[in-house]
């Protein structure tokens, strides 16, 4: 079989529109790991991930008559569908505000583990440049992407006012920003 | 509105991060679609935060994989809908459906759950079997033991029938042969017990002669039934002399009756031997069995 080891983006949707196997079985092949990686890091349990990975590219195979390119790429498409999933399954769980902060600090403070679960190759670099973010700064965009939090409840639970939470989770991102930039080059 | 105030008061990065509000969102992506430049910032970002995600990439138990394709292979069967997701299913519900089908489940505690029913239901098969296999080999016993007695009865009521025959044989043939009767008493007849001969010692039958009729008779008590391919024979010898006095009749049937035989004028012994079948001539290939001496 002459098949292509890479599609485009278009391929791709293009296949998943025509209900191509083989094509969702190279998206799978392609994004499940950094889909997987977002579970976890959003339900800090492995189990119960398996299950909401599989609802994220069901999802993914049955509405994608509702991707719509001009909003943006199939991955950042996905990856809302994933984040959203995971934060749903999180909640649905009822795990209060503080239990979620109880898993943040536990994370990134009390076991000081190293924030990379598993590194891709080709993201090595990238993953010490995350080192130049402050602990602050990584726990703002984790609370916010990872569980979900508003900057409102992000505030509370830290107990700093929005307009720092504000100020600070810019920085953040800037310096995100600046860390991305670099790798490019 | 002023654009680059819109870009640096942050709502692009909080958009991309998901922090704002549904509302706020739709606002967001309403601008990023009529000003390019606001789109671009917005990919810009996605990439980056895609990049950021990335770092956290975790290769997932490849049964997921494994499971997707046997549910999307599946999927227009009405099994493949009913593994799906709820709010992912067609609006036609399956008719046979029940309320929930969950996907299936990998949690350790439904994996646990599901692994004890499985023990469970496997430890009760393996029980059930065990008595299916206990009361079968109970009946099989029982089977075998009826089976040997049902054999028996029929042994017992076919000797029964045996014996009722042989019993109305002997009957009838003594009806018939109240003849012979009168043989047995008959002063004319000289009855003889014959004597074994060489490797069969033992008498087994006795030989009568009319002296005046020189009818000669014969009854067997317990030659043994003939191998297949002979006959027993009856001569006479008188004066050296070797005639043929018949072929007997050697069945279980026959067995204490009197059997009439060919007639000799003065015969002195009486030899019974095994010959093969066929032979009516000298007894070349004989074996001689019993010898009976008259001496009138």
């Amino acid at each position: 079989m002459d098949s292509p080891s890479t599609y485009t983006e278009q391929e791709l949707v293009d296949g998943l529109r025509s209900r191509n196997q083989k094509i969702f079985s190279y998206l799978y092949d392609q994004y499940s790991a950094t889909l997987y990686g977002v579970v976890v890091k959003v339900l800090n349990d492995r189990a119960s991930a398996g299950d909401v990975l599989q609802d994220v590219f069901l999802k993914i195979w049955k509405n994608i008559d509702q991707y719509d390119e001009e909003r943006g790429r199939l991955f950042t498409w996905m990856l809302n569908i994933c984040r959203n999933t995971a934060i749903d399954v999180l909640r649905s769980k009822s795990h209060k505000l503080d239990q979620k902060i109880q898993n943040i600090t536990d994370d990134v403070h009390v076991k000081n583990e190293p924030l990379v679960v598993h590194m891709q190759v080709d993201h090595l670099g990238f993953s010490k440049m995350l080192e130049h973010l402050s602990k602050d700064q990584r726990n703002l965009i984790d609370l916010a992407y990872y569980k979900g939090c508003t900057q409102e409840e992000i505030a509370r639970v830290l107990d700093i006012p929005l307009g720092t939470v504000k100020t600070r989770m810019r920085t953040a991102l800037n310096q995100l920003k600046q860390i991305v930039k670099n790798i490019d080059k | 509105m002023d654009i680059n105030h819109y870009i640096s008061s942050g709502v692009l990065e909080s958009y991309v991060y998901g922090l704002l509000p549904e509302d706020e969102v739709a606002e967001v992506e309403a601008i990023a679609l009529q000003y390019p430049e606001v789109k671009e910032i917005v990919e810009d970002l996605q990439f980056q935060k895609e990049e950021f995600v990335k770092c956290y990439a975790v290769t997932p138990p490849p049964e997921i994989k494994a499971r997707l394709m046997l549910i999307i292979r599946n999927e227009s069967t009405p099994e493949g809908e009913l593994i799906l997701p709820q709010e992912l299913r067609l609006n036609n519900p399956v008719p046979q459906s029940p309320a929930s089908t969950p996907v299936v489940k990998m949690t350790p505690t439904a994996a646990k759950k599901k692994e004890r029913r499985w023990k469970f239901i496997a430890a009760a098969a393996i029980i059930v079997f065990a008595i299916s296999v206990g009361v079968n080999f109970f009946f099989a016993t029982d089977t075998n033991d009826y089976k040997a007695r049902y054999e028996k009865l029929i042994a017992a009521q076919k000797q029964i029938t045996d014996d009722k025959e042989l019993e109305s044989n002997q009957t009838a043939s003594l009806q018939e042969s109240e003849e012979d009767k009168k043989l047995i008493k008959d002063p004319n007849v000289i009855w003889v017990k014959a004597s074994g001969y060489n490797t069969h010692p033992d008498g087994a039958v006795t030989i009568g002669w009319n002296t005046v009729s020189h009818e000669v008779y014969l009854i067997n008590w317990r030659l043994p039934i003939p191998p297949e391919g002979k006959q027993y024979h009856l001569r006479t010898i008188t004066g050296g002399k070797p005639a043929d006095a018949g072929i007997l009749t050697i069945t279980p049937a026959s067995n204490g009756k009197i059997q009439h035989l060919k007639p000799s004028t003065a015969p002195q012994t009486l030899v019974v031997t095994l010959e093969p079948t066929g032979s009516t001539g000298a007894p070349g290939q004989a074996e001689i069995y019993q010898v009976a001496e008259l001496n009138p």
